[in-house]
């Protein structure tokens, strides 16, 4: 207690170096939560980025130079198409496959397609022109169903009928491989979803089509021409690098691994460049940050050194009066740490989330800095002190 | 002398204050640094971030009697002028120029399914052949019409139908990816004021066109009304018509002439017309005098051959500011898959480099870093056609034209598009990218494959409500800014709290600057005030105060210096090594960065230091002035 009402005692005595030390704590303090709250907002920056910077991943011949008619079997997108809830890598899976086909009643023509796909933006043309008008009863989400439907080109329009359901169909007979050079005709009536602006085609859901070529027995499903993704948590790209390069190799335009069936590529250099912009800055603030603690400790230091020289005559004093320089020293951070405390839960009103978060640190090494100052100082022997003074 | 000596003498405090004195120096020089690193981190995302708008080919549909629905475009061009021209989001409008060009020894591209995209393709499919008339018959004819003569007399005009079968003696130039046919059907019309049949059978022709492999219908488009004859030497060069080769509905179509001037305009270029089908389609004018025949003793014939291959190889050009603001770049449906892009400076100064496609540089041998020489054509694309049917037709070269200019460009990089594609955006792999400064030729504008707008990043809200004030819809326009809009607040905190810290920072120095100063002057007011005592003056007395703290604010800045190029050159050089960047598995990152670059130890310390040196003398300087000597008592 006496320690305590010592304290105060000195501290209202000795205002204005008291208001010193807040004012240096205070800044110390408030330069360092500045610095914590800059890197709190440039990890914010990478976080969104993160989150919101779409990476495509696309497979391709090892060559690098083919993205389209590759005839993909289904053991290479099978898991991405038909796992999406366990696999934590890809969403936005884009495959697309053709069929050859006739359509009843098509004179201009004997050989049509069916594009086969599982969102509109697998067929560049479909995503490109983007627009497909529904008929009642269908929308987008036409693509990730297994409802056998279809939405043509409006110039095959002529080709569709109303039934007595009063739905539009098309009649098709579609070329499925039904084993090792063996094809298999079969014939459908496809319910017309929609018409698309685009050049001539028949667009058909891929989960409805592989019950089509289950129910044809077709030997192996549906092939795929075209496969591509997105990532579906930017934090997990590594991860999915590692896993992705078992099945699929880099590639090279002139010297293409040939131990692989296909190649992949992650179009994600517009990702890293940005994230490494964001990341540059914060990795600079993680290594600022012990200097920063360190620069606390030597501003807390530098700050008791000066106040402790100007307290010489007192702590003579008190040694002379039998203290000892434990006490004295106890005294001593009793006095500056009640000051700094109470300048920390001046901040914590302004500024609490910070000043809790990282108060308590920089109050710790600013304190640290003044315990070496002030030990220095009263570990000086009394008659070297008295002697000092008399000089 | 006095001064430096007065320092000496009280060595502890000055020792003390210099120290103090030093760590705010290191303290601003720290700050200067992080605000310079963060300047330029912020500059690199804003750099690689860009906020694309592209044009939407507006559709409406509309459905007729008969149940059908045809689409027809509703833009304003007016209006869009208007938003280019005054909304303040726009950043800058992309237009990008287009030419055609030769790489020698190269061969240009075709896709591996050529009937179902013919329509981005067309002076690659030039061919010539040698063929020999095996029959001519009339298939049919029709009533064309009743001619008015000038003695009032009326004359009945008749169609004659022909069609002429004739088998292949030799290809003299055909695309290399194409297939050269056994035999081809010539169908031709012509009016009966044809006195003769203008080929006999048995005898050889030179025939020349355009390989078209599924268009059975421009059979009945008619060669003439004199029909197309020259006989000399017994070979024939027939131009001005389309010809159809019985071979799997494989066809030759002839569009090109001979006259220098030869060009192709569409009927009505500001409002396109919809066929019966829904597809756009362009019309060919010839000119009155548009000549129908050559013979092989003309000059013009001489240079057949060669024209033809030029056309085969032909490739295509397109000259932008920033490769990132084409649209099939800016959608991600393109990327570039070794080496770079050219950058501004580049740009700027018209550096002559260039990015051709992975596919081509794969089947030419190409290779990143080469220097190829390219001869420049002025020539025209045919673009705008369309979002339904056609997207990509580079026309033809004309005989006896010369390249424009040459240059040896070198590749820096290859680029990876959707290939073969219909749709607006799209170019074939035949295609080269230079940068726009570098164009050596006037090169044609308005292309929707190439041009863009480029919106002030963050910018989109003002750009869609001028679109929505101007009445424009909505759907016109797609913007493109891979996810900005989601981290922008987040980025623009960022560059608040950079300036934050940089400004308390400053501040900091600045307190404990004046700190340090009172403190120093505090003891040497006294000399000053005993120097006034015995006669000095005071400006004397203020000299001897700044004298006594220059040299300490001096050996500070000193001392700050050579510690802060002490601690910053190891730790960026380690730093650097552990945070560097290589190319990962799969990725399409073509350089190895480093995390920690370069950049930070290229920020001039001097800088912060300069500044710091700069405050401490100019307030050091105010306090001598300003501050009274003490009284002593």
């Amino acid at each position: 207690m006496n320690l305590l009402s010592y304290a105060l005692l000195h501290m209202r005595r000795q205002w204005k170096e008291t208001m010193a030390i807040l004012l240096a704590f205070l800044a110390v303090l408030g330069l360092i939560m500045a610095l914590q709250q800059s890197m709190q907002s440039r990890q914010d920056t990478l976080d969104g980025m993160v989150a919101a910077i779409t990476v495509r991943g696309l497979v391709t011949d090892p060559t690098g130079t083919k993205t389209d008619n590759l005839q993909i079997s289904s053991t290479f997108y099978y898991a991405m198409l038909h796992a999406d809830d366990t696999q934590p890598y890809v969403k936005d899976v884009c495959l697309k496959s053709t069929v050859p086909c006739t359509i009843k009643g098509d004179t201009s023509s004997t050989s049509r397609q069916i594009t086969i796909i599982t969102r509109e933006e697998a067929d560049y043309p479909l995503r490109q022109s983007g627009a497909v008008q529904y008929n009642t009863g269908y929308d987008a989400t036409l693509w990730q169903g297994a409802e056998l439907a279809c939405v043509v080109s409006q110039s095959l329009q002529s080709l569709c009928y109303t039934d007595t359901d009063g739905k539009q169909y098309i009649d098709v007979t579609a070329i499925l491989m039904k084993g090792m050079a063996v094809e298999t005709a079969m014939s459908i009536s496809l319910p017309v979803a929609g018409i698309a602006i685009t050049g001539e085609a028949i667009y058909c859901p891929w989960l409805a089509w592989e019950q089509v070529c289950s129910e044809a027995q077709s030997l192996y499903g549906i092939l795929a021409d075209s496969f591509s993704f997105a990532i579906k948590d930017n934090r997990y790209l590594d991860e999915y690098r590692e896993k992705a390069i078992v099945h699929f190799g880099e590639v090279h335009a002139n010297n293409p691994d040939k131990s692989y069936t296909y190649g992949m590529v992650i179009q994600d250099d517009q990702y890293l460049k940005l994230t490494l912009a964001a990341e540059k800055n914060l990795v600079i603030f993680r290594l600022i940050q012990p200097i920063l603690y360190i620069s606390a400790i030597g501003a807390g230091a530098l700050v008791m050194m000066l106040q402790m020289r100007a307290r010489k005559t007192e702590l003579a004093i008190l040694r002379t009066q039998g203290d000892k320089p434990i006490g004295i020293l106890a005294q001593c951070m009793l006095e500056y740490g009640l000051l700094c405390l109470l300048g920390a839960l001046l901040l914590c009103l302004i500024w609490p989330d910070a000043v809790l978060r990282h108060g308590v640190g920089v109050l710790l090494a600013f304190l640290t800095g003044a315990l070496i100052s002030i030990g220095y100082f009263v570990s000086v022997p009394l008659i070297s002190q008295i002697k000092e003074l008399e000089e | 002398m006095i001064c430096i000596k007065r320092i000496l003498r009280d060595k502890g405090r000055f020792l003390l204050l210099l120290a103090a004195l030093v760590v705010a120096m290191l303290l601003l020089v720290m700050a200067t640094q992080l605000h310079g690193q963060s300047i330029l981190n912020e500059q690199t995302i804003e750099n690689n971030c860009r906020t694309t708008a592209l044009r939407q080919v507006l559709w409406h549909m509309e459905t007729y009697d008969n149940g059908r629905s045809f689409a027809f475009r509703t833009v304003d061009a007016n209006t869009i002028q208007t938003l280019n021209t005054q909304c303040n989001a726009i950043l800058s409008i992309n237009e990008g120029l287009f030419c055609s060009a030769v790489i020698p020894e190269t061969q240009s591209l075709l896709p591996q399914d050529i009937a179902s995209i013919r329509s981005m393709t067309h002076c690659e499919r030039t061919a010539m052949f040698a063929v020999r008339i095996n029959s001519i018959d009339i298939i049919e004819v029709n009533y064309a019409g009743t001619d008015f003569l000038e003695n009032g007399e009326t004359r009945t005009v008749y169609q004659e139908y022909y069609m002429i079968t004739a088998e292949v003696v030799d290809t003299l130039a055909l695309h290399h990816q194409l297939d050269p046919p056994s035999k081809v059907e010539i169908h031709g019309t012509w009016l009966n004021e044809a006195v003769e049949v203008p080929f006999e059978v048995g005898q050889e022709y030179i025939i020349m066109g355009t390989y078209d492999p599924k268009q059975p219908e421009y059979a009945s488009l008619s060669i003439g009304p004199k029909g197309v004859i020259a006989k000399e030497k017994q070979q024939v060069i027939i131009t001005g018509t389309q010809y159809l080769m019985l071979d799997q509905y494989a066809g030759i179509e002839t569009i090109l002439g001979l006259r220098n001037d030869l060009t192709m305009k569409t009927r009505n270029s500001s409002a396109p017309v919809a066929g019966k089908d829904g597809l756009l389609r362009i019309y060919a004018q010839q000119p009155e005098d548009y000549p129908l025949y050559v013979v092989p003793g003309d000059e013009r014939a001489d240079a057949m051959l060669d024209f033809v291959q030029t056309n085969i190889n032909l490739l295509g050009v397109f000259a932008v500011d920033d490769l990132y603001t084409v649209p099939l770049f800016a959608t991600q449906d393109a990327y570039i898959s070794q080496g770079r892009a050219f950058t501004a400076a580049e740009n700027e100064a018209g550096a002559k480099v260039c990015l051709i496609s992975d596919t081509f540089a794969r089947k030419n041998s190409l290779a990143v870093g080469q220097t190829i020489p390219i001869q420049f054509y002025d020539n025209f694309l045919l673009n705008d056609l369309s979002a339904l049917g056609m997207s990509y037709y580079m026309s033809q070269l004309i005989p006896g034209q010369t390249p424009t200019a040459e240059g040896e460009y070198t590749i820096i990089g290859f680029y990876h598009a959707v290939e073969w594609q219909i749709g607006p955006f799209c170019f074939s792999p035949n295609t080269i990218f230079i940068p726009k400064g570098s164009m050596p030729c006037k090169g044609q504008a308005e292309l929707r494959c190439i041009d863009s707008l480029s919106l002030k990043n963050g910018q989109e809200t003002t750009f869609w409500e001028m679109v929505n004030d101007l009445g424009l819809p909505r759907e016109l326009y797609k913007v493109y800014d891979n996810g900005y809009g989601d981290y922008s607040e987040s980025l623009a905190a960022m560059k608040a709290d950079s300036q934050f810290v940089f400004l308390a920072c400053a501040l900091l120095y600045i307190v404990i600057l004046l700190a340090v100063l009172l403190l120093m002057l505090r003891s040497l007011k006294k000399d000053a005030a005993i120097l006034r005592r015995i006669g000095s003056s005071r400006p004397y007395s203020r000299l001897y105060m700044l004298g006594c703290l220059v040299p300490i604010i001096a050996l500070a800045a000193l001392i700050t210096y050579g510690l802060s190029k002490l601690i910053q050159a190891p730790l960026i050089t380690a730093f650097g090594k552990l945070y560097t960047l290589e190319k990962p598995l799969l990725s399409t990152l073509t350089e190895t960065t480093g995390l920690l670059s370069i950049e930070i130890s290229n920020l001039p310390t001097l800088a912060g230091l300069g500044a710091a040196l700069i405050a401490a003398l100019v307030i050091a300087s105010l306090l001598c002035c300003v501050g009274r000597e003490r009284s002593l008592k």
